[in-house]
C-alpha cells in the first residue's frame, strides 16, 4: 500500500484556515475591547489585578500559536514506520493555545475563551478544544479531533489486514444556566466519521483471496438534558439519540488467485455491499442526596435500545476448489438485531463519625440481544468443459439470543486514623448469568433446530489499602490490593482467582526534587480441566510485575531535569489443545513473555535569557526470552523482543518579545531482535515560529 | 426456582420505596446540604456563622496578596459576579469561614486552615458545593478518596500555577503554562493532563509510549476522555459511552453492535480482554504478538467452557491457520456468518 497521500491543498487550506481563526479571534476580541472602551460601557472597573495582567477593557488575552515545517526521512520500513508514527513532511500546527478572560466577570458576550489546537497539518493526529463560558448564562465545550490511521505491518495478518483511513470526530456541549443552583440545561452533539481504503482477506471454498476495502461508517449523537437541584436533591437527566450508518464496500480490482496451492479457487470478479443503519435511544436519570454527615446516596438508571438493520449483497466469479467455473454466486442477507438495555446503580456512603466512613454501592446491568437474518444464496457453475451443473440454493433463517444480566455489591470501610495514616476494606460480589439459544431453519426444506445454553458464575473479592505519610509533607505511601476472582472468569486470558498489589511511593526530599517509586503485581491463576477422555489439568497462569521509578528535579528556574525507568514483566502460561499434520490433536502450552524496560529521561535548561535548550531522550525495549525453537510440538511462543528509541533536541530563541523561533530535531530507530525486515530509522528535522500575545518579558 | 421476572419486579419495587422514602425522609429533614446559602465548614468544624463576620475577599488580599491575585482570575472569585449567587458566594471566605475574628485578632487559629486536614476533609469543603453534579457524585465512594487522595491533590482552588513556559518535545504538546494557557487553566488544575494523572500512574507513561498505543502523550486524548476521575459505577473509574456501552465504542464506533452473532467475550468481559487499552508492542495493541495465542487460549478444549474448540483441520504447522483473523475477519461480530467469515 502507498504511503498516505493526503489531499494536501485540503490539509493546508485547514491548517491556514485554524490560523486564522486563532488569529481573528485575537482580532475580534481586541476590537470588542477597543469599542467597550470608548463606549464606556466595559469593564472600567478593572480591579488591581486586572491593571496588573495588562487588562484592555476587562478582556485579558493570552496566546500562543507554533506554526512550523518538519521533514521526515525514513530509512528502512517505511510501512511500519507510518503505522508507529505516520509523520509526514510539510507545515504543521503545533500546540497553540488562544485565552481571553475578563477579571471581573463582565464579558460582554463571554466571560472567557479558550481554544488549544495541536497537530494539525502534516501530523497525523490533530485537536481543536474550545471552551467558551459566560458566567451565568452558558458554558460551551467541543473537541474537534483528526486521526490519520495507517497499518501496513509484515507480522499481522500475513501483511494482508491494511489500513489507510481517517477518523474524523467531533464533540459540542453546551449547558445553559450552568450556575443556576436549581436548573440547568444541557445539549449536545457529537460526530465521528472514518473513511478510507484498506484491504482485508476473504475465505470462499477454503481458500484465501485478498480483497480492498472501501471503508466509511459514520456516527452522529444527539443528546439533551436537564440538572434539577432543590433541598439538596439534585437530578439529572438526559435523552439521547446516537445514529450508526455503515456503507462499506469490498472488491477485487483484478482477477485473484487464491493463496493456497491446494485447492486452489480463483476469483475473477468479487464485490459485497454491506450497508448497516443502527439507532441507539438512551435515557439516564441520576440522584443526589448528601445528608449531612449522615449520608451521601447517589442512583442511576439508564435504558438504552440500540437497533441496527443491515443487507449483504455478495456476488463473484470465478473459478471453485474442483477447477469448475462460477458463472454466478450471489449472497443475499437481510435482517436485524437489537439490544434493549437497562443499567442501574445506587450507592451509599454512611459517616460513622468524623474518622469513619461505610459505603456500599449495588449495581444490576441486564441486556438481551436478539438478531435474526435470512440467508440466500445462488450457486451457478459449469463443469470444465462449459456444461451447466445444477445451480444450487440454500436459503436459510437464524435467529440467536444473548440474554446478560449482572448483580454486583461492593461494600467497603475506610477509616482515618489520624491525618498521618488511613486505611480501608472492602468486599465485592458479583453474580452474573449468561443464556445463549438460537434457531437455525431452512426456509426451502424446514428442518428448525433450536439449541440453549446458560452459564452463572458468583466472583467474591477483598479489598484493601492504605494511605501512610510516614513523613509530613515529603514521603507519601499508597497501598491497596485485591484478593479473589475477577469480574471476567468466562475467559481464559482474563481473571479468575488472582491477587494484585500495588505500591506508590511519592518522596519529597526538597522543594525542587520530587521522586516516585511503584511497584505492582497480579497473580493470575485459572485451573480448569481439559475436555478429553481422560480429563487433566488444564490451567491459565499470568503473573505480572510493573517497577517503575521517577524523578523531577527543578533546583531553579532555569534548569530542570526529569526521568523515569520502567520494568513490566509478564509471564503468561495457558495449556491449550489443537491439531497438527498427521499427529491429530494434541496438548500443549501457549506461552507468552514480555520483558519490557521503559527509560526517559528529559531536561530543560535556558543558557541564555533568550535561549533555551530542550533534550529528550526515551527508550522501550523487551528482551524477550527463549526462542521459538527450542519448543516441542504442539508448543506455542510468543514474545516480541524489539528496540524503540526516540532521542530530541530542540532549542527556542526569543526573536523579539513576543516571537520566538524555534529549531528541533528527533531521531526513531526501530528494530526487532528477529529482523523481518521492519526495523526503521527516522529523521525528523524541525523548525517553527511561536507568535505570543500578552507575552510577559 | 424464582422467575427473573419476579426478580426484576422484586428490585424494581425496592427501587421505589428506596426512592420514595429517600425523597420523603429528605424533604422532612430539611437537610440542604448543597445550598450555597450558608456556606458550610468542614466537617467538625461548624460554628454559628453571622452575615457581620465576613470581611470580603478585599480585606483578605491586604496580606494574602499572592493567593488573591492567583484568585481572583478563578471562576470561583467571579462567582460573586452571577446573579444567582451574589450574596451567597463569600469569596475566600466560602471556604475558610468568616474572616472578622481572624483579622481583628490577628490569631491564625481563627480562621479556617486546610493545612492539617486530610484529603477527605478538604474534599468535604469542597463537594459543599461541588456534589450533585453528575460527574460527582460519587466522589465520596470513589477510588481516589477511598485512597485518600482528594479534591486539592490535583486541583488548586487558588488558581492553576503559572507553570512557567518551558519549550519542550517536538511531538507531543508541553504542559499548559502562563503564555501557553489550557484546559488545566479552566479546571483550576495543578497540571494539565496527562501529566497530572501521570505523576502516581507513572506506569501508564510507558504504556503510551509503545508503538501501538492511544495518542494520550501526543495531547490527542486526554485520561478523562475514558475515565472519569471523579469515580463512577464502573471500575477502574471508567466512563460509559452513549447510553451503557463501554467506553470504546464512543470512537470505535463500528464495534457497537448488536450483531446477529456476537463474539461473546467482547458482550460480556469488553474490549480490554484481548486488546492493552492504553498500548502494546503488539500490533493492534493485542496482548499477545501471535494473534492464534489469542484465539487458541479460549477456543481450546477445555471443560465447561462456552467457546468451542478449534476443528480438526485448523492444523497449527499450517501457516494458513495460524493467522485465525484472515478467514474470521469480523471477529468482532458479524450479522451474517457464525463464524465470523463475512
Amino acid at each position: 500500500m502507498m504511503r498516505n497521500t493526503f489531499n494536501d491543498k485540503v490539509k493546508a487550506g485547514f491548517v491556514s484556515a485554524l490560523c486564522l481563526t486563532f488569529l481573528l479571534c485575537a482580532g475580534v476580541i481586541a476590537q470588542e475591547v477597543s469599542s467597550s472602551s470608548s463606549s464606556g460601557n466595559g469593564s472600567g472597573s478593572s480591579t488591581a489585578t486586572a491593571q496588573d495582567n495588562d487588562t484592555t477593557g476587562g478582556y485579558v488575552i493570552k496566546s500562543s500559536i507554533e506554526f512550523g515545517v518538519r521533514l521526515t526521512a525514513v530509512r528502512g520500513n517505511e510501512n511500519k514506520f507510518d503505522s508507529d508514527l505516520n509523520y509526514k513532511d510539510g507545515a504543521r500546527l503545533f500546540d497553540s493555545s488562544f485565552y481571553a478572560t475578563t477579571d471581573d466577570g463582565d464579558g460582554k458576550f463571554f466571560d472567557s475563551l479558550l481554544i488549544n489546537g495541536s497537530g494539525w497539518g502534516a501530523d497525523p493526529n490533530g485537536f481543536v478544544r474550545i471552551g467558551m463560558e459566560k458566567m451565568g448564562w452558558y458554558k460551551f465545550d467541543s473537541t474537534i479531533r483528526r486521526f490519520s490511521y495507517f497499518n501496513n505491518l509484515l507480522n499481522f495478518a500475513a501483511n494482508e489486514h491494511n489500513r489507510n483511513t481517517k477518523h474524523n470526530m467531533g464533540d459540542f456541549d453546551l449547558t445553559i444556566l450552568p450556575q443556576n443552583e436549581f436548573v440547568k440545561f444541557r445539549t449536545g452533539f457529537s460526530f465521528d466519521k472514518n473513511y478510507g481504503p484498506g484491504s482485508a482477506t476473504f475465505d470462499y471454498d477454503r481458500d484465501e483471496f485478498p480483497i480492498e476495502y472501501d471503508f466509511d461508517t459514520s456516527t452522529y449523537d444527539l443528546r439533551f438534558g436537564v440538572d434539577l437541584s432543590y433541598a439538596g436533591y439534585n437530578f439529572s437527566f438526559t435523552e439521547g439519540y446516537r445514529n450508526f450508518n455503515e456503507d462499506t464496500s469490498l472488491f477485487i480490482n483484478d482477477p485473484q488467485l487464491g493463496e493456497n496451492p491446494n485447492p486452489n479457487a480463483s476469483l475473477d470478479t468479487f464485490q459485497r455491499f454491506m450497508p448497516i443503519d443502527g439507532t441507539t435511544y438512551y435515557s439516564k436519570l441520576t440522584g443526589h442526596k448528601y445528608f449531612k454527615d449522615v449520608a451521601d446516596i447517589s442512583g442511576r438508571f439508564i435504558y438504552s435500545d440500540t437497533k441496527t438493520n443491515f443487507t449483504l449483497d455478495e456476488m463473484l466469479t470465478g473459478t471453485d476448489r474442483m477447477g469448475n467455473p462460477i458463472t454466478l454466486d450471489e449472497f443475499l442477507s437481510s435482517g436485524d438485531s437489537s439490544r434493549p438495555n437497562g443499567y442501574g446503580d445506587i450507592g451509599a456512603t454512611f459517616f460513622v463519625n468524623d474518622r469513619i466512613r461505610i459505603s456500599d454501592t449495588f449495581g444490576f446491568n441486564s441486556y438481551r440481544i436478539s438478531g435474526g437474518n435470512t440467508l440466500l444464496n445462488t450457486r451457478m457453475r459449469t463443469n470444465p468443459a462449459n456444461v451447466p451443473l445444477p445451480t444450487t440454493t440454500t436459503n436459510d433463517l437464524v435467529w440467536r439470543f444473548t440474554n446478560y444480566r449482572r448483580y454486583m455489591n461492593t461494600i467497603e470501610g475506610d477509616v482515618d486514623v489520624n491525618r498521618y495514616f488511613s486505611f480501608y476494606v472492602g468486599y465485592r460480589y458479583t453474580n452474573r448469568k449468561i443464556e445463549l439459544s438460537g434457531l437455525d431453519d431452512d426456509i426451502i426444506n424446514p428442518n428448525p433446530s433450536e439449541f440453549f445454553e446458560d452459564d452463572t458464575n458468583t466472583t467474591n473479592t477483598f479489598l484493601g489499602g492504605f494511605k501512610a505519610k510516614p513523613i509530613r509533607n515529603k514521603w507519601t505511601i499508597n497501598f491497596d490490593m485485591e484478593y479473589g476472582q475477577g469480574d471476567n472468569p468466562f475467559t481464559r486470558l482474563a481473571n479468575k482467582d488472582f491477587i494484585q498489589f500495588r505500591i506508590k511511593n511519592q518522596i519529597t526530599p526538597m522543594n525542587d526534587l520530587s521522586i516516585g517509586v511503584s511497584f505492582e503485581a497480579k497473580d493470575n491463576s485459572n485451573p480448569g480441566l481439559s475436555d478429553t477422555v481422560p480429563a487433566t489439568n488444564f490451567a491459565a497462569d499470568v503473573k505480572s510485575y510493573v517497577f517503575g521509578a521517577n524523578f523531577s528535579y527543578s533546583p531553579d528556574p532555569n534548569f530542570s531535569l526529569n526521568g523515569g525507568y520502567n520494568y513490566t514483566y509478564l509471564n503468561a502460561e495457558t495449556d491449550v489443545i489443537f491439531p497438527i499434520t498427521g499427529a491429530g490433536f494434541g496438548q500443549g502450552m501457549s506461552i507468552y513473555n514480555l520483558r519490557n524496560n521503559y527509560g526517559y529521561v528529559d531536561t530543560w535548561f535556558r543558557p541564555h535569557p533568550k535561549i533555551t535548550i530542550f533534550g529528550a531522550y526515551r527508550v522501550s525495549w523487551d528482551t524477550g526470552e527463549g526462542n521459538d525453537a527450542d519448543y516441542p510440538n504442539y508448543w506455542i511462543y510468543g514474545n516480541y523482543p524489539l528496540t524503540f528509541q526516540s532521542p530530541e533536541i530542540r532549542g527556542t530563541l526569543k526573536l523579539f518579545s513576543n516571537v520566538d523561533w524555534n529549531i528541533g530535531y528527533q531521531f526513531y530507530d526501530y528494530s526487532e531482535k528477529i529482523d523481518i525486515g521492519q526495523n526503521y530509522r527516522a529523521h525528523l528535522p524541525y523548525t517553527s515560529v511561536t507568535v505570543y500575545l500578552g507575552r510577559k518579558d | 426456582m424464582i422467575s427473573r421476572k419476579l426478580i426484576k419486579v422484586a428490585l424494581l419495587g425496592v427501587w421505589a420505596v428506596f426512592m420514595a422514602g429517600w425523597l420523603v425522609y429528605g424533604i422532612q429533614s430539611r437537610t440542604v446540604a448543597t445550598s450555597a446559602a450558608e456556606p458550610s465548614a468542614p466537617k467538625g468544624t461548624e460554628v454559628a456563622y453571622n452575615q457581620d463576620d465576613y470581611v470580603g475577599s478585599d480585606t483578605c488580599a491586604t496580606c494574602h496578596e499572592d493567593q488573591f491575585k492567583a484568585f481572583s482570575k478563578t471562576k470561583h472569585s467571579k462567582l460573586t459576579q452571577v446573579k444567582d449567587w451574589k450574596d451567597k458566594a463569600k469569596g475566600c471566605e466560602s471556604c475558610h469561614g468568616p474572616g472578622r475574628a481572624h483579622v481583628e485578632e490577628a490569631d491564625p487559629t481563627k480562621i479556617i486552615s486546610f493545612k492539617d486536614k486530610t484529603a477527605k476533609q478538604v474534599s468535604e469543603s469542597c463537594l459543599t458545593c461541588h456534589a450533585g453534579k453528575e460527574d460527582h457524585n460519587n466522589f465520596r465512594r470513589s477510588e481516589h478518596l477511598r485512597n485518600n487522595v482528594g479534591c486539592t491533590d490535583c486541583h488548586s482552588p487558588h488558581g492553576s500555577p503559572n507553570h512557567p513556559t518551558k519549550v519542550g518535545s517536538i511531538t507531543y504538546p508541553a504542559i499548559d503554562s502562563e503564555d501557553n494557557p489550557g484546559p488545566a487553566t479552566v479546571k483550576m488544575l495543578k497540571v494539565s493532563e496527562p501529566q497530572l494523572c501521570m505523576s502516581c500512574h507513572q506506569q501508564t507513561k510507558a504504556q503510551f509510549s509503545q508503538p501501538f498505543h492511544h495518542k494520550v502523550l501526543e495531547g490527542q486524548m486526554k485520561c478523562s476522555d475514558c475515565h472519569n476521575a471523579h469515580g463512577g459505577f464502573e471500575l477502574k473509574n471508567a466512563r460509559l459511552s452513549v447510553g451503557a456501552d463501554a467506553v470504546c465504542v464512543k470512537c470505535h464506533t463500528d464495534k457497537q453492535g448488536p450483531f446477529v452473532y456476537e463474539h461473546l467475550p467482547i458482550t460480556t468481559e469488553g474490549c480490554a480482554t484481548c486488546h492493552n487499552t492504553h498500548g502494546s508492542t503488539n500490533p493492534k495493541m493485542l496482548k499477545r504478538n501471535q494473534v492464534r495465542q489469542l484465539c487458541l487460549e479460549c477456543h481450546t478444549a477445555i471443560f465447561d467452557s462456552p467457546a468451542p474448540g478449534v476443528p480438526s483441520f485448523h492444523r497449527q504447522d499450517n501457516a494458513s491457520y495460524q493467522n485465525c483473523t484472515n478467514c474470521h475477519v469480523r471477529i468482532h461480530g458479524s450479522n451474517t456468518h457464525p463464524a465470523f467469515f463475512r
